[in-house]
Order: C-alpha cells, then sequence, then structure tokens
C-alpha cells in the first residue's frame, strides 16, 4: 500500500500563488477533494501531484520517493490522471484508449499481448463499456466519453488516481451513480484517490479529507467533517454560505 | 462481442499490408511493362531476365526501372513523413508540400546547383533546408494563443508560398540553360535514376524506427500532456519525429523534386481503413504511398503521351480536391 506525500510543497503558474509550503499525507484508501475559485490553481496543483508540472519549491513523494526521481514510466506505472477535457481525442476509437493506457506495463520490445487484451477486455466488460469501444470518441456523448476514460485509469492500474473535475457536465444521476461506485471500489482497492471538484455538496459527501485552495498560496486541508463548516466555506466561496441538514447530510448553500 | 471485435480486426490488420505489397508488385510490373516504346509480353519477360533485345533490355531495366524504384521509394518515403508530421502537429491536414517543408528542401537545392557547388553538398542541403523550415513552422506556431488548425495551415501555408517566390528570385537569376531542368524538377519530376542507397535506407531506417515506436506515436497523438502522464518522454520523441520528417522530406525532394498531397492523401485513406493506430498505418502508408506515385507516375507518361508530365502534376490533380474536402469537413466538425 503507498501514500502520496507533498511535503513542503509550493506551487505557482504564472503570476499565481497555487499552494505555499503545503504538508499533506495522503494515505491508501481516502478520498480527497480540491476545492477552490475559479483560476485558483486546481489543476496546477493536480498537475503537480501527478508529476507533469514543476513545483517551486517542495516535493510530490510515493512512499518515500520523490517522484521527480522517477522515470516516467515508472511514475505512469503508479500515478493515473483523468483529464478535465477530451475534445482532442475525437479521431480515436475507446478501443484505442484504452490499449494506450496500458503502454506503461508494456516494454519497448514487447507488443501489446494477450495478457494485456483480457485486462481491457475485463475493464471493458466491468465498466459496462464493451459495445461503446469501437466507435470514434467524437460520436460518444460527454457520459459515454468520461466512462471510457475512467475505464481507460483502470487499464492503466495505478495505485494513485487523480481526477480532475470527474462529473462536470454530466447527468445528475450520472454523477452520483459514477461517485458512489467508482470511489467503493477504489477505497476497497486502497487506491489513494484526490479529485478537483466544484461542488461543494458532492465534495463533502463523497470525499473523507478536504484540501481548500483559498487563494494567495492560502491552504487548508483535514477531515471533512473538520473542514467542512460554514466559516470555512464561506471564505472558499468568498460568498456567505449557510449549512443545512436533509436526510442526515450536511448540505451548503450559498445565501 | 468484444471477442468478435478483436478478431475481426486482426484479420484485417492481416491482410491490408499483404494487399498492399502485392499492389506495389501490380505497379512496378505495370510501370515496367507499359510506355510509350510498346513491348511484347513474350519480349518483356526476356529482357527482366537479361535476354531480350538490346533496346527492349535498355527501356525495361535501364529507363523504367530505376524510375519506378525511384517513385516507389519517394512515395512510400513521403507518405511517411505526412504521417509523422501528422502526429507532431497533431492535424490531419498536415504534409511536408502543403506547410513548406518541401519548399525549404527546394531552396537549398536550388541555391547550391546556382552557386555551382559540388553535387555531393545536395542531399545535406536539402535536409538542412527541411528542417530550417520544420523549425520555422513549429517556432511560429507555439506560444500563447491557441494551437488550432487554421493557424497551423496559413502559417505553413505562408512559408511555403514564401519559400516560392524565393525560388522565382533563384530560377530568374539563374542562367537560360538551366532553367527548363530545373523547372520540371520543381514540377516534380521523375527522371530515369536510381533511388540510391542513402534514399532508400533513409526510407528504410525511418520506417522501420516508426515501426518500433508506433505505440509511442499512438500515445504523442492524444496530446503532449496525455502522453507525458502515460510515462512518454516527449521532448526527445518529438525532436526525433521532426528530424525523421525532414529527413523522409529531403531524400524525396533530391530525387524528384517538391512532390505534393502523397504525405497528406495516403495516410488519410489507411486511416479510413485501419483507423489510427500508427502499428498499422505507418506499413500501409509507406506501402499505399510507393505503390501510389508508381502508378501516377505511370499515367504521368501515358496520359498525354509521347509528352511526359511530371509525376507532381498528377499528384496535385488528386490530392487537392481531397485536401479541399478534409478541410472543408474539419471545419464543419469545429463548428458542430
Amino acid at each position: 500500500m503507498s501514500h502520496l506525500e507533498a511535503r513542503g510543497l509550493s506551487v505557482t503558474v504564472a503570476a499565481t500563488r497555487v499552494c505555499e509550503d503545503l504538508n499533506v499525507t495522503i494515505k491508501p484508501g481516502e478520498v480527497w477533494s480540491v476545492l477552490g475559485r475559479n483560476g485558483v490553481g486546481k489543476t496546477t496543483l493536480l498537475h503537480t501531484l501527478a508529476g507533469l508540472a514543476p513545483c517551486a519549491s517542495g516535493s510530490v513523494a510515493i512512499d518515500d520517493v520523490d517522484i521527480s526521481r522517477l522515470s516516467g514510466r515508472a511514475r505512469a506505472q503508479q500515478i493515473g490522471i483523468l483529464f478535465q477535457h477530451s475534445d482532442d481525442l475525437s479521431s480515436l476509437t475507446g478501443h484505442d484508449l484504452l490499449v494506450n493506457a496500458r503502454h506503461p506495463w508494456i516494454g519497448r520490445w514487447q507488443g501489446v499481448e494477450r495478457k494485456d487484451e483480457q485486462i481491457i477486455e475485463r475493464v471493458a466488460r466491468d465498466h459496462a463499456i464493451a459495445h461503446l469501444i469501437d466507435q470514434q470518441f467524437g460520436v460518444l456523448s460527454g457520459g459515454e466519453r468520461r466512462r471510457i476514460e475512467l475505464a481507460a485509469l483502470a487499464v492503466q492500474d495505478t495505485r494513485v488516481v487523480l481526477l480532475d473535475e470527474p462529473v462536470n457536465h454530466l447527468d445528475l444521476h450520472f454523477q452520483i451513480q459514477l461517485l458512489t461506485d467508482l470511489l467503493r471500489q477504489w477505497r476497497t482497492q486502497k487506491k489513494v484517490v484526490v479529485m478537483v471538484m466544484h461542488d461543494l455538496n458532492l465534495a463533502t459527501r463523497f470525499s473523507d479529507h478536504l484540501l481548500c485552495l483559498l487563494g494567495d498560496g492560502e491552504s487548508l486541508s483535514g477531515p471533512t467533517e473538520v473542514v467542512a463548516n460554514e466559516e470555512n466555506f464561506s471564505r472558499l466561496i468568498g460568498h456567505p454560505i449557510r449549512q443545512h441538514v436533509a436526510d442526515g447530510r450536511a448540505l451548503f448553500v450559498p445565501v | 462481442m468484444l471477442q468478435a471485435v478483436s478478431r475481426k480486426e486482426s484479420a484485417r490488420r492481416l491482410w491490408l499490408p499483404v494487399v498492399l505489397l502485392l499492389l506495389c508488385a501490380v505497379a512496378l510490373a505495370a510501370s515496367l511493362k507499359i510506355g510509350s516504346v510498346v513491348i511484347g509480353w513474350s519480349e518483356f519477360f526476356a529482357a527482366l531476365m537479361g535476354k531480350g533485345s538490346p533496346m527492349a533490355t535498355a527501356v525495361v531495366l535501364d529507363l523504367r526501372l530505376p524510375r519506378a524504384l525511384s517513385a516507389l521509394v519517394v512515395g512510400g518515403g513521403l507518405a511517411l513523413a505526412g504521417a509523422l508530421m501528422q502526429v507532431l502537429l497533431r492535424n490531419p491536414l498536415a504534409d511536408p508540400y502543403v506547410l513548406g517543408t518541401s519548399g525549404g528542401a527546394a531552396v537549398m537545392v536550388l541555391l547550391v546547383l546556382i552557386l555551382g557547388m559540388p553535387y555531393s553538398v545536395v542531399p545535406v542541403a536539402a535536409g538542412a533546408g527541411a528542417l530550417l523550415s520544420m523549425g520555422l513552422l513549429l517556432l511560429l506556431v507555439r506560444g500563447p494563443g491557441d494551437w488550432s488548425s487554421s493557424r497551423l495551415l496559413l502559417t505553413g501555408i505562408v512559408l511555403a508560398s514564401g519559400w516560392g517566390a524565393l525560388i522565382s528570385f533563384l530560377l530568374s537569376i539563374s542562367e537560360a540553360r538551366q532553367i527548363q531542368g530545373m523547372l520540371f524538377w520543381l514540377m516534380g519530376d521523375l527522371q530515369p535514376q536510381a533511388p540510391g542507397w542513402w534514399r532508400s535506407g533513409v526510407v528504410f531506417l525511418a520506417l522501420l524506427l516508426s515501426f518500433i515506436f508506433s505505440r509511442d506515436l499512438n500515445l504523442l497523438a492524444q496530446g503532449d500532456l496525455r502522453a507525458r502522464s502515460l510515462g512518454l518522454p516527449t521532448k526527445g520523441l518529438r525532436l526525433a519525429v521532426l528530424l525523421a520528417a525532414s529527413v523522409l522530406t529531403a531524400a524525396a525532394v533530391t530525387l524528384a523534386g517538391p512532390i505534393g498531397f502523397i504525405g497528406l492523401v495516403v495516410p488519410h485513406m489507411m486511416r479510413l481503413l485501419v483507423g489510427s493506430d500508427h502499428r498499422i498505418l505507418i506499413p500501409c502508408s509507406v506501402l499505399a504511398g510507393g505503390a501510389l506515385l508508381v502508378f501516377a507516375e505511370l499515367l504521368a507518361r501515358v496520359l498525354f503521351a509521347p509528352q511526359q508530365l511530371p509525376a507532381g502534376v498528377i499528384t496535385a490533380f488528386v490530392g487537392i480536391p481531397i485536401f479541399l474536402l478534409l478541410l472543408q469537413r474539419s471545419v464543419r466538425q469545429s463548428h458542430s
């Protein structure tokens, strides 16, 4: 089991300070949500955790190994990321995408073997996308694309899963279903899950920890029940937020 | 259901390269057999064995064979260069001719000829010209702002017309006796000249490397960030693809002048047949590109015989309508 750690991490993008001296440890089986206003640098932070964007100082480590010391291949065997946009994939089929996701596990002189095809077939069945994967990405709906991209993450089979707004633009019913199913599965598999979220209520409902980016390098992190309150969220959003209780769940509503 | 699909797919994977290989053989045979000098079947086979009349043997083996082999190598090389540029620029409309890479190489070659430098400098000059043009293009389209299709095409086409202007300038200051030959070469003309070892070697090596790295090309075609997230060292790979496309273009230009649209049309047709997986797309494109240019060269010889057209005229007549159609479709797609 592995844990993901930010050690004194400072990230800046252009003139924006995303976080400063951030120290968090994300343990196996935990689900974290990153919250913050538009343009505060949530995506940049996620890319930094994935080893795709540089940090100004500090480091990101998996199992006490600095990820900048890992080869690209070794890193891709441990960290998988779901990107926010998939417009640029329109000429590919779902099957192409799943084969590509297997890349970190296939050596230079190895081809895509029977074993890899079996993994792809199993994942396609588990994710109920077998009927979609021979179509071009461009003709699929947003929800179908998202399902295929999540299946690609399963094919990549990493211990750390990073998601950039995984339920953005999806039907409400599908948002709940997807988060419920996937997160249950990943929790039992003891994966480290970090997702950038936009919706306060989905974040508090589905994650056990929150990382709030408050802007100007300030941040706030901890277990959801500690961090999620009117004061913190009002500050996070920059607008007064009231807490209500419905069906035994805390709901955060802007005034 | 998935089983059936993968079986169907793997069956297709096997037959298409075989069919294309046969097509290359048919194209070569037709190109050796047909021409302004009529040679009967029995005489043709005798000439192939080297036992025919001196005239038939000379026509088949010394005139038609080297030219057909050159067409095969140039066509395959240009198709591969196009496929690689399409990965590098992430645009299905990229082509060494349309975006000025061939033009850069041609300018350098003309410069070498006009300055009267030794002929051995020509390949190096062509390579430098292609690389310069490609480097300029990448430099101009990167940086802030959107990396859109229209911006790339516009920049490339302006670059190509810039090279065109330089070519006109060089032609107008060169000696009259050189101009006819240069003009024909600039229209994409194949001479009865063998492809030579270095050009065949370049195309073969580039094909081999592209095939070995074909899964990496698949990843690169998904975009830089996605490719890196799957562990690909994209910087090195992009540089290698840039070099390979430039060298391939240079090899083709030094032999046959700037022949257009093979690099655009062939990978596109192959994508329709086998999808965008480069493991199969690359070998199929090279074979189809070779066959297509052999046929185009044959057509150029017999269409207005005894008058010979440059093969580049034929490929342009085929390529331009297809290019416009693709452009039209991509514009419609980006607005839907």
